[in-house]
């Protein structure tokens, strides 16, 4: 189990002056994404418990049990948020402070102004670090681009975003 | 002093530095895989144009702990501008004086330090005016490169600073 590109992402680990780049760098990796794809939850809870109860720990086990944890992130986020629970993350020195970066930059609520102001329509997964300013894509109803024009929190976990082009279609319902 | 070690936690340390004005510099000392390893770890400066490699991988300690703590621990990126505050650091705003033992800090495209190190030459070809740096790559090693050969992405700006207060 566990098939990553295991070469690419422990020189990403090994590299990595900070957690945030960790993050970052692993979340980039395609391999990842795949991982969350083709896995079981319970095979990747299981994956990570084996290779972060190791006494003497290889660098390999280190880098894919960040892999394990990576993947969880491609997953809806209130099933990550579930899975996240089921690991020890003492047991890595990013562990917790991962948990905390993907908690904090993940997640973000949509609002659409106009049509449906105000009504939570969907929330979705961001990636990498930093406020995210525009998203692409379809979100109940409304395809398009859309800009985000407000933030509520600091951390933009609730942000409103408009749409920026025209093509862009409410719900008309 | 007895050391517990749990079989399969990390085992963190902390070690007391101070900037000149006695804050506190938080660091810690992470050994999180077997130290047996380290010797088998590919040369990865061959990929970054005359690179080279000044020592053994060693997790101990990243950048901001070579820049800043002598290479004894990992330091947080959140402790560099206190850093450069207590210990007199200015910036050098012309490339064109940027020295030997100036030291280089990296920022993303957030604004966020992002990698830091140690200039060692001034730049060889005026034009250009980049300089050769060392800098610790993560757990990684201390690497001789010039200074934009890094592999920390997006490098969104690079600036020097120096003591002079």
């Amino acid at each position: 189990m566990i098939s990553i590109d295991i070469e690419a992402l422990k020189r990403e680990y090994l590299f990595a002056n900070t957690v945030e780049q960790l993050y970052q760098h692993f979340r980039e990796n395609t391999s990842l994404q795949n991982l969350a794809k083709t896995e079981k939850p319970e095979i990747l809870v299981e994956g990570y418990k084996k290779r972060t109860e190791k006494d003497e720990r290889s660098i390999k086990d280190v880098v894919e049990a960040y892999a394990v944890l990576i993947a969880v992130t491609f997953y809806d986020y209130k099933e990550a948020i579930k899975i996240f629970k089921k690991f020890d993350l003492s047991k890595l020195e990013w562990g917790e402070e991962l948990k905390d970066i993907y908690r904090r930059e993940a997640r973000i609520t949509i609002y659409i102004t106009g049509q449906g102001r105000g009504q939570v329509l969907k929330e979705i997964h961001t990636r990498g670090s930093g406020t995210m300013s525009y998203i692409k894509g379809q979100v109940k109803g409304v395809v398009g681009d859309f800009k985000q024009t407000k933030s509520e929190t600091s951390n933009a976990v609730l942000s409103t975003f408009v749409p920026i082009n025209k093509s862009a279609k409410g719900d008309r319902r | 002093m007895i050391v517990i070690h749990v079989p399969g936690k990390p085992n963190y340390k902390s070690i007391r530095i101070q900037t000149r004005c006695r804050n506190d510099i938080e660091n810690r000392q992470v050994y999180d895989f077997s130290a047996s390893e380290l010797s088998a770890i590919p040369d990865y400066s061959r990929d970054y144009r005359g690179a080279e490699l000044r020592n053994k991988p060693n997790p101990i300690y990243n950048c901001y702990g070579m820049t800043f703590a002598c290479a004894r621990t990992t330091v947080g990126p959140e402790s560099v501008q206190m850093i450069l505050d207590d210990d007199g650091y200015t910036e050098i705003q012309n490339a064109d004086e940027v020295l030997p033992g100036d030291v280089i800090i990296y920022y993303n495209d957030n604004g966020e330090i992002w990698h830091s190190g140690i200039v060692v030459s001034k730049p060889s070809d005026e034009r250009i005016k980049i300089p050769w740096v060392v800098s610790k790559w993560g757990k990684y090693s201390e690497v001789y490169h010039q200074a934009y050969d890094v592999p920390y992405r997006p490098i969104a700006q690079v600036r020097y600073w120096r003591i002079t207060k």
